[in-house]
């Protein structure tokens, strides 16, 4: 879907004026991509949910917008934070001590056998590489490289400095390449 | 889009990799459930209203000190009128909890349910196979097996409300009165608390959420629509999720002496 920075604007101010109805602008431009971001950070079958509660947090957030801030690497930031949340939540219905199930949990989290069986074999496992990274780096190698995002929206969906980024996606390579190694 | 300083296989093979994975489809639904909940959330909250001081930021932190939230399975909407500034949400099962930066200013009324049937009412002694067979009858309604607790006996009144969706279950009157809920995960409504301290534990290994102090009980609805009854005040309350047959039970347990006292009884409530 096309961004177009202009009919976004207007339609936040739109939305600033009163006129909640111009959001819809927003959820349309913006739900591919927030769909795809839940459900490639693991969000599985609560992708739609997690992407109702980004649109309606990043709603009640626009008052204190600065004029031209970009929407979507906020959305996308509340799109992370939901499945983080939600991975945790998942964790904590096992048995807490119980650190191999809920090891499980984490990898089965990220990885639906179903819907990657159609994948050909190398980027199977890739996928399932991917899916077994420690938290942070699977975020970015998902942002960077799945996603396509840039560096600086990267920084924005996680919450932390471009340089971060670039160091953490220098790690998440090493590892990925070990862990591939291995296989 | 890409900014590569170098060209490096792996990363090539990821971007393929990312390209080639099914997308996801949108929910059709999604605008419309979203701009039904914001446009619902102007008129009761602070939208047009008090801003947050400094938003987005700071109330993204705020989440994140707030407990972790479990799935969301029932739907919830609709912040009652308090003059909180910054929300903080829990939620858990069909239950969201809203937690207040400010005394929610709230006044407690009485619920009324929608639809009423079957009702046993309460002599004394209960009844116990009438009080039974209300409940099969109240089984049959919503179409779920749910569990009570044995050692509670039958309820000396059972109501089904909002349309089918929930049993309510009482046991006693008054003050003492053990009110039990059962919705089922796919459910249009949940419920909404505004509670001050909420503490997580578990029921059999499911996550379960106590609320110990007196708070604001509503009834509300995913689609936004308001509920016509003014919330009321609900006594310290258990509520667990228990997944059965691939859905999620949400069970609220009200009016339990202790959080202890109400654990043993949801133990009782097995899958």
């Amino acid at each position: 879907m096309s961004e177009d920075p202009s009919a976004e604007a207007e339609a936040m101010d739109r939305i600033r004026a009163g006129d909640a109805s111009a959001y819809a602008v927003l959820v349309a431009a913006h739900a591919g991509i927030a769909t795809r971001l839940a459900w490639l950070n693991g969000a599985g079958g609560e992708a739609e949910d997690v992407v109702q509660e980004a649109f309606v947090k990043a709603y009640a957030a626009l008052p204190g917008f600065r004029d031209g801030a970009a929407f979507r690497p906020w959305l996308l930031r509340i799109v992370i934070n939901e499945t983080r949340n939600r991975q945790r939540a998942q964790e904590r219905r096992l048995r807490r001590d119980d650190a191999a199930a809920r090891l499980d949990a984490r990898t089965s989290f990220v990885r639906d056998p179903a819907e990657t069986a159609e994948l050909h074999d190398r980027h199977g496992r890739l996928y399932a590489a991917v899916s077994a990274l420690p938290q942070v780096y699977r975020e970015v190698v998902t942002c960077r490289y799945l996603m396509e995002l840039s560096e600086a929206e990267t920084a924005a969906a996680l919450d932390v400095a471009v340089g971060t980024v670039k160091s953490r996606l220098h790690r998440a390579m090493s590892v990925l390449r070990e862990e591939l190694a291995d296989a | 889009m890409r900014e590569m300083d170098d060209a490096d296989p792996l990363a090539e093979e990821l971007i393929d990799l990312g390209r080639a994975l099914p997308a996801p489809t949108v929910s059709p639904d999604l605008t419309a459930q979203v701009l039904a909940r914001v446009t619902a959330d102007e008129d009761v909250h602070v939208v047009g209203g008090a801003r947050p001081a400094t938003p987005g930021r700071r109330r993204w932190g705020r989440a994140k000190i707030a407990a972790s939230i479990g799935a969301l399975v029932g739907g919830l909407l609709l912040v009652p009128p308090v003059r909180a500034t910054v929300l903080d949400w829990i939620s858990l099962g069909g239950v969201r909890v809203q937690t207040p930066t400010t005394s929610a200013t709230g006044s407690p009324g009485t619920s009324t349910p929608q639809s009423v049937s079957p009702r046993v009412t309460a002599t004394s002694p209960v009844d116990e196979d009438e009080s039974l067979s209300a409940l099969k009858q109240a089984r049959t309604r919503v179409g779920l097996d749910f569990a009570v607790p044995a050692s509670l006996g039958g309820p000396t009144s059972i109501m089904v409300l909002h349309q089918g969706k929930v049993v309510e279950m009482t046991w006693g009157t008054g003050d003492s009165a053990l009110i039990m809920d059962v919705l089922t995960g796919s459910l249009d409504y949940g419920f909404l608390k505004s509670a001050r301290d909420v503490e997580w534990t578990d029921v059999r290994g499911n996550s379960a959420l106590w609320l110990p102090g007196d708070h604001d009980l509503q009834w509300i609805d995913r689609s936004g629509a308001t509920q016509t009854a003014p919330p009321r005040t609900a006594r310290p309350t258990l509520v667990w999720v228990v997944p059965k047959d691939g859905a999620d039970i949400t069970y609220r347990l009200e009016g339990a002496a202790t959080k202890q006292a109400a654990l043993a009884l949801a133990a009782e409530v097995g899958p």
